[in-house]
């Protein structure tokens, strides 16, 4: 598909609108909603990068597990207080400056960096993307599931409770 | 494919027992799991063994992901042998404090073949998972003891800072493979040598990946973390936290900055020098502040990578590989020295009321003569004194920094290594010629529980201290042999 | 058609959004929300070079996949330890983290 760049202008607000959004609120309820949101424009940002496969992965895990895990974990952490948090940190006064500086030197250097690519997109198929991960990267696709496992492992070891005997 | 799986014949062994450990771990009565830690040791006997058979292979498999070379087998072996000690040292304590769990030696296990994988890597995305296998490993296991705050607080602590890192080298890596195309080692470094790519990029994604890599091995500025998770988490693991996850890191930095980025030193040998200093001269200074003895190591850590950061320096500035094999020789006698001289706070904690610090070894020669004389000969050693394995590291070390050209980095270095031999003798001193205070006196109580296990992981460890110290050549052979045969180079 | 450096900005802004949350936060769970979003800004990198590319195209996105798997298992260990924090101490705060002094 063939995506211009007014629909790029407005995928990317998709994504940082809520972003900021979500760093500057205090509710954390409604900071991980706002996450969603951000998700999910970055799954619309896969779309327009032909990665159609790679964006239903990302509304699958982070929209569908990792957003809900969260939310989870704000639901059983909560005080009396509801899930209003405490905004800044001790040496909060850095962070905003850091990360701006951060955006913007980011920001000329990749915007104006000479890549050795064409301009044209590809349209890798999901037979190709199967073909890659099946093959060539085999070994780190079964080394993944360890990494799960460990989580798995982590989730007993430290957030289960115990049984009272 | 029979031939790929060679290659990581050590890690499928290391995979298999954690997870028989994790296994049977519920089914076992609480007495049942003594002994444990020994089936973990038990597999990586025979992973060394293999590894060590194969050592004159030389070969990439997995569509070129992991190398089996001379530098992948001396790192296998190194962290084989650190792993078998850390559960050497670890089952009394955990004991003691109520949590003897098959669960530990699982997640060592798989963080050493995460570790593994970091050193025998050559391809991003395969180091990359390596990398997170072992991270979260390692916070799991500096949370081990959920119940004491300073435990969780530990791992609360290593998890937010090791994750930004890991966000940090992966934005890195993402600006490597977009400026090459590839994800492999090799042809990234042949594409960064052609000189063609974007400078302005390439200085982007060595500052992150720098900066990644600091957060990992505790260099400054980003070395914040580490003495509170060395002084909250378990001993045993701290033991196994200040050792391996260095060394693993230190494999890819030498991958990372002298093969990929070699052509480049331009780039980040300044910015590296600033860090090498800042972090020797943190670790050197902030060292002698500490009471509590594990934040004392963990300064002292901070202050060995300063070490080998300048030879990376003279690795990276050089064209002999002098540099690189003194940062794999170092880093065999650093996990030597440094397991070991948490060994023995790990043995004082067992036998007796022990708060880690510095007052409680006042008079400590009388009570245990043995532990006092083991951790005589490590602080000896990680003070750099000869006969020690430490003595011959730093000299060799300091070495190929004068052989790069950097002779006014190197005398930086050894004043610094003069400061700090202060707080090793320290011990010393308080250990041999200090009379026990009288409050602190009654909380040590000799011949409490012993534990045959942390006796052998603490001989062997002096032992290894001592031999190298006085016989290095087949250790300092092997490592001139890998840096030699590194794939790729 | 948006050149690849447009895609590059947006992964550069929300990696920066996200570095200034973790830094400036002070909530544990807050913290790990940022670090998923500098994961994000990654997968967009990863996938803009992917799609723009000549050589390695499809790479990217492969792995994609794998930074998907592992921000998942990270955020599961992330929490949990928080939950085990909560535990102790009933509340999940990083000035918080002061039982070990220098």
């Amino acid at each position: 598909m063939h995506f211009s760049t007014p629909i790029f202008y407005l995928v990317s607000a998709l994504v940082i609108i809520p972003a900021v959004l979500m760093v500057a609120m205090r509710n954390l309820i409604y900071s991980a909603i706002a996450m969603i949101a951000c998700f999910i424009g970055v799954a619309a940002v896969f779309v327009t990068l032909n990665a159609e496969l790679l964006a239903a992965s990302q509304l699958l895990i982070y929209v569908g597990a990792i957003s809900i895990l969260i939310l989870f974990a704000i639901m059983l952490t909560r005080r009396r207080s509801g899930a209003i948090c405490l905004f800044f940190h001790r040496q909060s006064w850095a962070a905003l400056p850091a990360g701006a500086a951060l955006a913007v030197v980011l920001g000329i250097v990749l915007g104006s960096a000479r890549f050795s690519a064409g301009s044209a997109p590809k349209n890798p198929s999901t037979a190709n993307l199967a073909s890659l991960l099946f093959n060539q990267y085999a070994f780190p696709f079964e080394l993944a599931s360890l990494v799960l496992l460990v989580a798995i492992v982590g989730a007993v070891l430290l957030a289960m409770r115990e049984r009272r005997s | 494919m029979q031939h790929d799986v060679v290659a990581i014949v050590p890690e499928l062994m290391l995979v298999a027992a954690a997870l028989v450990l994790l296994l049977i771990d519920p089914f076992l009565p609480a007495k049942g799991r003594r002994g444990l830690s020994w089936l973990g040791i038990m597999a990586c006997l025979p992973a060394a063994a293999s590894v060590w058979l194969a050592r004159s292979q030389q070969f990439s498999t997995f569509s070129h992901g992991i190398a089996l070379d001379g530098f992948a087998v001396f790192f296998k072996i190194l962290l084989l042998a650190v792993a078998a000690l850390a559960m050497l040292l670890s089952e009394k304590h955990l004991a003691r404090n109520g949590r003897l769990l098959g669960d530990y030696y699982a997640l060592v296990l798989l963080a050493t073949v995460g570790m593994m994988v970091m050193a025998s890597a050559i391809d991003l995305a395969t180091f990359f998972v390596g990398l997170e296998l072992m991270a979260l490993s390692s916070y799991l296991l500096a949370g081990f003891f959920r119940h004491q705050l300073r435990s969780i607080e530990a791992s609360l602590k290593y998890f937010l800072t090791g994750s930004f890192a890991s966000a940090i080298l992966l934005f890195g890596m993402a600006l490597l493979y977009g400026l090459t195309g590839s994800t492999n080692y090799q042809q990234i470094s042949i594409a960064i040598g052609s000189g063609s790519l974007d400078g302005h990029v390439i200085v982007i994604a060595v500052v992150l990946l720098l900066g990644g890599f600091a957060f990992k091995v505790a260099a400054a500025p980003f070395h914040g973390w580490a003495p509170d998770v060395y002084q909250g988490a378990p001993t045993p693991a701290a033991a196994f936290l200040s050792v391996g996850p260095k060394i693993a890191a230190f494999a890819a930095i030498i991958k990372f900055f002298t093969i990929m980025l070699g052509s480049e030193q331009a780039r980040w040998v300044p910015l590296m020098i600033v860090v090498a200093i800042a972090t020797m001269l943190i670790g050197a200074t902030m060292a002698l502040l500490q009471h509590d003895l594990k934040r004392m190591l963990a300064f002292s850590s901070i202050a060995h990578v300063g070490y080998l950061l300048l030879a990376l320096i003279a690795a990276g500035q050089s064209h002999s590989n002098f540099g690189s094999s003194a940062i794999l020789f170092y880093l065999a006698a650093y996990a030597a020295m440094n397991m070991g001289a948490f060994g023995v706070l790990v043995f004082l904690a067992n036998s007796a009321r022990f708060n880690d610090s510095l007052d409680e070894m006042a008079g400590l020669a009388r009570r245990f003569p043995g532990a006092a004389g083991v951790m005589a000969v490590l602080m000896f050693s990680l003070a750099g004194i000869p006969p020690t394995a430490g003595f011959l590291a730093k000299f060799y070390l300091f070495a190929s920094v004068v052989d790069a050209g950097y002779a006014w980095l190197a005398v930086i270095g050894v004043l610094f290594s003069v400061v700090s031999a202060f707080y090793y003798l320290r011990v010393i001193v308080y250990m041999y010629m200090r009379e026990p205070e009288p409050e602190v006196a009654a909380v040590m109580e000799p011949g409490g529980g012993r534990s045959w296990d942390l006796s052998l992981g603490l001989g062997l460890a002096t032992a290894v201290v001592i031999v190298l110290g006085v016989l290095p050549a087949p250790v300092l052979n092997a490592a001139q042999d890998a840096v030699a045969k590194i794939l790729g180079s | 058609m948006t050149p690849l450096q447009h895609y590059l900005v947006l992964s550069g802004a929300l990696f920066s959004v996200g570095a200034w949350g973790v830094l400036a936060r002070r909530s544990i769970i807050m913290v790990v929300m940022c670090l998923e979003l500098m994961f994000n800004a990654v997968n967009i990198a990863l996938v803009a070079f992917s799609n723009y590319a000549n050589a390695g195209a499809g790479r990217g996105e492969v792995f994609v996949f794998f930074v998907l798997a592992i921000a998942a298992a990270e955020v599961a260990v992330g929490l949990a330890i928080g939950i085990a924090m909560y535990r102790l101490r009933e509340k999940l705060d990083v000035d918080e983290l002061d039982e070990m002094r220098g």
